[in-house]
């Protein structure tokens, strides 16, 4: 192959095949802990505590997990976490009393109260990246930072950067109140910035087949769209022509527009027409 | 632990139900796979990275997955993307390495050491074109040769209709024998 005529499509193949068992794929260490510890963290701030002890429970005391004496086991230890929280709040109890069962892997685990989490972060439950200052945020960002000046709105509750994959993206979170419904958590608008342009193909014919409803708008002069019906994620393209897949972190309808360089997007239970008033003060 | 391994399809119930530990078990089934088609993309220390988002990333993202689909080749196409945007994000050149030759065993006879040095050298030249290549010609390849995934999960895995899928392949095959012969002057 390494010399002389031209290679033939079975060569190539043949070659390309014996190469597989070459390369030197990188033995990676067990990600699922990792992983679960993060969807852990973002459950369990999204629900109430006692909805994921109720599921925590059925789902260690499904018969494929589990032989019967361990569900038992497992019953009365939940059950005992319940009456003496206080217990099981310390992490080598937790440890040792998973250890008996022969449940690594399962945590046992006391939950915050909805309360103290909402009051520390609302946007701590939403991957939204690292909370900050606007003024951080914006000494680290090559754009700059809109804001709605909406009447009521006031200043943003909560700023996150996203250390993005093609390029920062900004997160800026609105406390539900009067005249702003809740969308998830006590979360009333989620606002992104991002320098990217909406991938008009995705919308126009994916996110149509996903059984959304999508009305194209104007926004401030930009080009944008009007999603309703849970969208879980729409496609931009990022500055360097690749599309940029982003997951709606809200349960709410979409409102994505273009603003000069950049795109926004508000995630809200707002009614269209509040959603693009707010947007039009976007500047 | 008594009972049958659960299919996908049920981890996957379970897991838009929001049962975690479901999720995790689907993670340790996939994780191989997931890093290897990370490692295509960005060759490097960003794979572990882009698993691991990668996995976070769909099961945020479990609500859209059509019940019933394979799991394996629509999470391996999140962990492409995610891969390929990090890529880009951090502007690094690829780079696949090979296993020191000392290390393989090729099945039958044991190789001569002049034999087993031609075999390493081709395949050094065989890999450096592979780094050439855009990633999602490399992907295509990949999965078709390296991970060995039917016509139907290619589709799926790389986003595109299940008519594509050959002419794709022939294209990033005829850019990879472009790139061997330019290497070759």
């Amino acid at each position: 192959m390494a010399n002389g005529a031209r290679l033939s499509d079975a060569d190539l193949e043949q070659a390309l095949v014996a190469l597989a068992s070459q390369i030197d794929f990188p033995d990676l260490p067990d990600l699922s802990p990792a992983v679960g510890r993060t969807l852990r963290e973002i459950s369990t701030r999204r629900r109430h505590p006692l909805a994921d002890l109720r599921r925590a429970l059925r789902s260690l005391l499904r018969p494929a997990l589990l032989p019967a004496w361990q569900r038992v086991a497992v019953a009365a230890v939940v059950v005992v976490t319940v009456l003496a929280g206080t217990l099981v709040a310390s992490p080598s109890v937790r440890r040792a009393v998973a250890g008996w069962l022969g449940l690594r892997g399962v945590k046992i685990e006391s939950t915050p109260a909805p309360t103290q989490s909402l009051s520390t972060s609302l946007g701590g439950t939403l991957g939204l990246g690292e909370r900050m200052s606007l003024q951080e945020a914006q000494s680290r960002v090559s754009y700059e930072i809109l804001l709605p000046s909406t009447p009521g709105l006031g200043e943003p509750d909560e700023v996150y950067l996203f250390p993005g994959t093609a390029g920062d993206q900004v997160f800026i979170i609105y406390r539900a109140r009067a005249g702003l419904p809740q969308a998830l958590s006590g979360v009333g608008l989620l606002l992104s910035e991002f320098r990217a342009t909406i991938d008009e193909e995705f919308v126009q014919k994916k996110l149509v087949h996903l059984g959304t409803v999508v009305e194209s708008i104007t926004v401030n002069g930009g080009h944008g769209y009007w999603i309703e019906g849970e969208p879980h994620v729409i496609q931009l393209i990022g500055p360097d022509g690749h599309p940029i897949e982003e997951t709606i972190r809200l349960a709410g309808n979409v409102l994505l527009w273009e603003q000069g360089e950049l795109t926004l997007r508000i995630e809200s239970a707002l009614s269209k027409e509040e959603a693009i008033r707010i947007a039009e003060s976007v500047g | 632990m008594g009972g049958r391994p659960l299919e996908d399809s049920e981890l996957v119930e379970l897991a838009r139900q929001g049962d975690v530990s479901a999720y995790e078990e689907l993670v340790r089934r996939y994780q191989d796979l997931a890093a290897r088609t990370a490692y295509v993309i960005t060759g490097g220390a960003d794979a572990q990275d882009a698993v691991q988002e990668g996995f976070v990333k769909a099961y945020l993202s479990l609500g859209r997955f059509r019940a019933g689909a394979p799991f394996r080749p629509w999470l391996m196409r999140i962990v492409a993307n995610e891969a390929i945007n990090r890529r880009r994000a951090a502007r690094r050149h690829m780079n696949l390495a090979l296993r020191a030759a000392e290390g393989r065993r090729s099945e039958g006879a044991v190789p001569s050491p002049e034999a087993a040095a031609l075999v390493q050298e081709q395949s050094q030249e065989l890999i450096a074109a592979m780094a050439q290549l855009r990633p999602e010609d490399r992907l295509v390849i990949a999965y078709r040769y390296w991970f060995d995934l039917s016509e139907a999960e290619m589709a799926e895995a790389l986003g595109c209709a299940r008519g594509t899928v050959k002419s794709r392949l022939s294209r990033a095959l005829g850019r990879l024998r472009g790139a061997l012969e330019h290497r070759r002057g």
